[in-house]
Parts: structure tokens; C-alpha cells; sequence
């Protein structure tokens, strides 16, 4: 039987600007299966990355309930959420999230600084890492050294290094032309069959969704299939 | 440079483990010695003192807030470190920025007298004033 890993449960958020309140999910309700690789697709500002920051536990809804690998992200506090995001979710954001300041290995080494390991099994698992996703010639460079697919597998290499169960990708081909997409995609298959890591990932170009499993369309904050029905009333 | 290099050692000590009560008990007796050894001079003290915590506010806003805060939040570093480490940040930055303001307020104040460092801000006063008016003519 396909086992959840992510639940969301008639999940709204809405932002204050100025004076106004805008509503930026409405009423979203969703399953994702383990090892599963979904995509969100949708135009820009339609929720899509807000829809990850609350699966990331970056972010927190107004109403209703979040659960990851288990774990209801409304019941923690902001303490377990950064462990959620340490060791059960990696983020990765449109614009990679690598420090310019620190080398390919230093940004690897974050998560794990964070998790408290000690060096040598820092050491072995960032090789193993690096050696996985083809980076071992990149070790000392500095990201403005690397190229925009380059970038992107450091991203990767980096949310992989503690072997998340979900790994979410924010619009990881935007800036990559479409042989390096393609690759992404490809590399994400990879990982997913490797370390049997859940994907979501969100996107607004139609062509990434031939390389998902199952695609879900984000409009105007309301979740729907493929055939357009509103996820809230599935589930 | 400077910048991305007083960064990286700022965090990699955090990272890595160091105390963070240490670090700032050790970061505020440096500052406190070095002050306290100016502090006999009043203007000196105030030139030691106000340049640099401008200087560290700056550099501390524009560097800390955007790709490393950003980098440790997703990674998984507690929000509630950061403002513990943007203070520590901030007081080390500012304390290492410090110290060529502190040497310069150390010289002043061998000088001895309040006129002769009236003087240096009547000089700068001066050219700026000059450069201006050469500026203004060249439009």
C-alpha cells in the first residue's frame, strides 16, 4: 500500500500588504507518496512557493494541517521545525541558497555543521556526496566560479547530504537552459531511485512536467489535478 | 574581500562549535581593554568609538542578513540563533574594524592636546569644502 509522506490538509495562508490581506492558498488538501516525484505547476504568484515553505516548515499556515514523514508541523514549535529542516526536508531555493563567501565543500559541510557531526563523518559523507553528483573536481571553487548547472548539483549535493526523506526544489531549471533541465530532471530520477528520496518540486514550465510522475496545477492558490478538480475535494 | 573574510571566520567559529559565550566574553574584554587604554583621552575615545560601530552597523546589515541568514535558516539553524548570532557577528565585526579607528585615536591622543585634533578636522573640513567648490566649477 502507497505510504504519505506529505499531507497537507485544507491548508490556507494569506499575507498582510499594507492594508490589504491577500489570500495566497485557498483551502489546499493534498496526499504525496513516498518516493514519489511531483510536480506543482503554475504561473508566477500563484502559490507555488509558499506552498514549499510550508512543506519545509520555513512558514506556518493560518489554518489547517501539515504533516511531514509523520510529523504534524503545527505541533512544533520553531526548534523542532529547524530539526525538520536539518534532517527530514531539504529546500532548495530558485536561487541555489549557496553562501558566496564559503567553497563547494563548506557549503556541503553546512547542514552538518548545523547537525552537529563530528568531522570525520562530515568528511566521508560530503565525498561521497561530491563523488555521487560528479563535483570532486569543484571542491575549492567559490559559486561564482560555477555555472548555472553546476550551481544547481551543488544545491543538490548539499539538501542530499543528510539524506532527507523529501527533497523540494523551487523552480530548480529556471535559470538552465533546457539541456541542462533535462539533466536536472534526469539526475532528480537519479536520487529518487538511489536514496529512495520523495521529490516535489514547483515549476512554471509545462515541459518539466513530462519528467514527474504525477503534476498537480497551483491557480490563484486553489491545488487541482491534471483534470482540473480541486484537490480539497478529493482527499 | 575584507568582508567576505571576516564572514567566513565568524561562521565557520559558530559552525564548528565554538562557544558562543566565549566568544563574545572574549570579543568584549579585547574591546574593553583596548577602550579603556583610550578612554583617558574623551575625544579620542568618541572618534574610537563612533566610527567604527557606524561602520559595523553598515557592514552587519548588508552581510548578514541576506544569503547567510537565508543559507543557515533552510539548512536548518534555529531562527532563535540568529539574532544571538547577528550580535555576536556584529560585535566581533565591529570590534575588528575597530582597531586601525582605535590606533588612530591611540596616536591622537599622544599628541595630548584637544587643539591639535581640531586642527585635523579643520584640515579635512577644508578640503572638503575645496573639493566641492572644484567639483561645482568643473559642472
Amino acid at each position: 500500500m502507497a505510504d504519505p509522506v506529505v499531507v497537507l490538509r485544507n491548508v490556507w495562508k494569506t499575507y498582510r500588504e499594507g492594508q490589504s490581506i491577500i489570500t495566497i492558498l485557498r483551502n489546499v488538501s493534498a496526499i504525496i507518496y513516498r518516493k514519489e516525484i511531483v510536480g506543482v505547476h503554475g504561473p508566477s504568484g500563484a502559490g507555488k512557493t509558499t506552498l514549499l515553505k510550508l512543506i519545509a516548515g520555513l512558514d506556518r499556515p493560518d489554518r489547517g494541517e501539515v504533516i511531514v514523514d509523520g510529523y504534524n508541523l503545527n505541533m512544533l514549535d520553531d526548534l523542532g521545525l529547524s530539526l525538520i529542516r536539518n534532517t527530514v526536508v531539504a529546500y532548495i531555493p530558485q536561487d541555489y541558497g549557496l553562501i558566496p563567501e564559503f567553497t563547494v565543500w563548506e557549503n556541503i559541510e553546512l547542514p552538518l555543521l548545523i547537525a552537529g557531526i563530528d568531522r570525520n563523518e562530515r568528511e566521508k559523507k560530503i565525498y561521497e556526496v561530491l563523488e555521487y553528483m560528479g563535483l570532486t573536481a569543484k571542491i575549492k571553487a567559490y559559486p561564482r566560479k560555477l555555472s548555472g548547472g553546476e550551481k544547481q548539483r551543488v544545491a543538490i549535493a548539499r539538501a542530499l547530504v543528510t539524506t532527507p526523506t523529501v527533497l523540494l526544489a523551487d523552480e530548480p531549471t529556471a535559470n538552465l537552459d533546457w539541456e541542462n533541465a533535462v539533466r536536472v530532471a534526469e539526475l532528480l530520477h537519479k536520487v529518487r531511485d538511489d536514496f529512495g528520496t520523495t521529490v516535489i518540486l514547483v515549476t512554471h514550465d509545462p515541459r518539466l512536467l513530462e519528467y514527474v510522475d504525477r503534476s498537480m496545477n497551483l491557480i490563484d492558490g486553489i491545488l487541482k489535478d491534471k483534470e482540473g478538480m480541486p484537490y480539497a475535494k478529493l482527499h | 574581500m575584507g568582508r567576505a573574510y571576516i564572514t567566513k571566520v565568524i561562521f565557520k567559529a559558530l559552525l564548528r562549535g565554538y562557544s558562543g559565550k566565549v566568544l563574545i566574553i572574549v570579543s568584549l574584554s579585547v574591546g574593553a581593554l583596548v577602550q579603556l587604554s583610550i578612554a583617558v583621552t574623551p575625544p579620542a575615545l568618541l572618534l574610537a568609538l563612533l566610527v567604527p560601530a557606524s561602520i559595523s552597523i553598515v557592514v552587519t546589515d548588508s552581510l548578514l542578513y541576506e544569503s547567510i541568514i537565508y543559507a543557515l535558516l533552510i539548512n536548518g539553524a534555529p531562527p532563535r540563533d540568529f539574532t544571538y548570532m547577528k550580535v555576536l557577528a556584529s560585535l566581533l565585526i565591529g570590534i575588528i574594524l575597530s582597531i586601525p579607528y582605535m590606533l588612530i585615536g591611540v596616536w591622537l591622543a599622544s599628541l595630548a592636546t584637544l587643539e591639535s585634533i581640531a586642527t585635523v578636522f579643520i584640515s579635512l573640513s577644508a578640503l572638503h569644502r575645496s573639493v566641492k567648490l572644484k567639483l561645482g566649477s568643473a559642472i
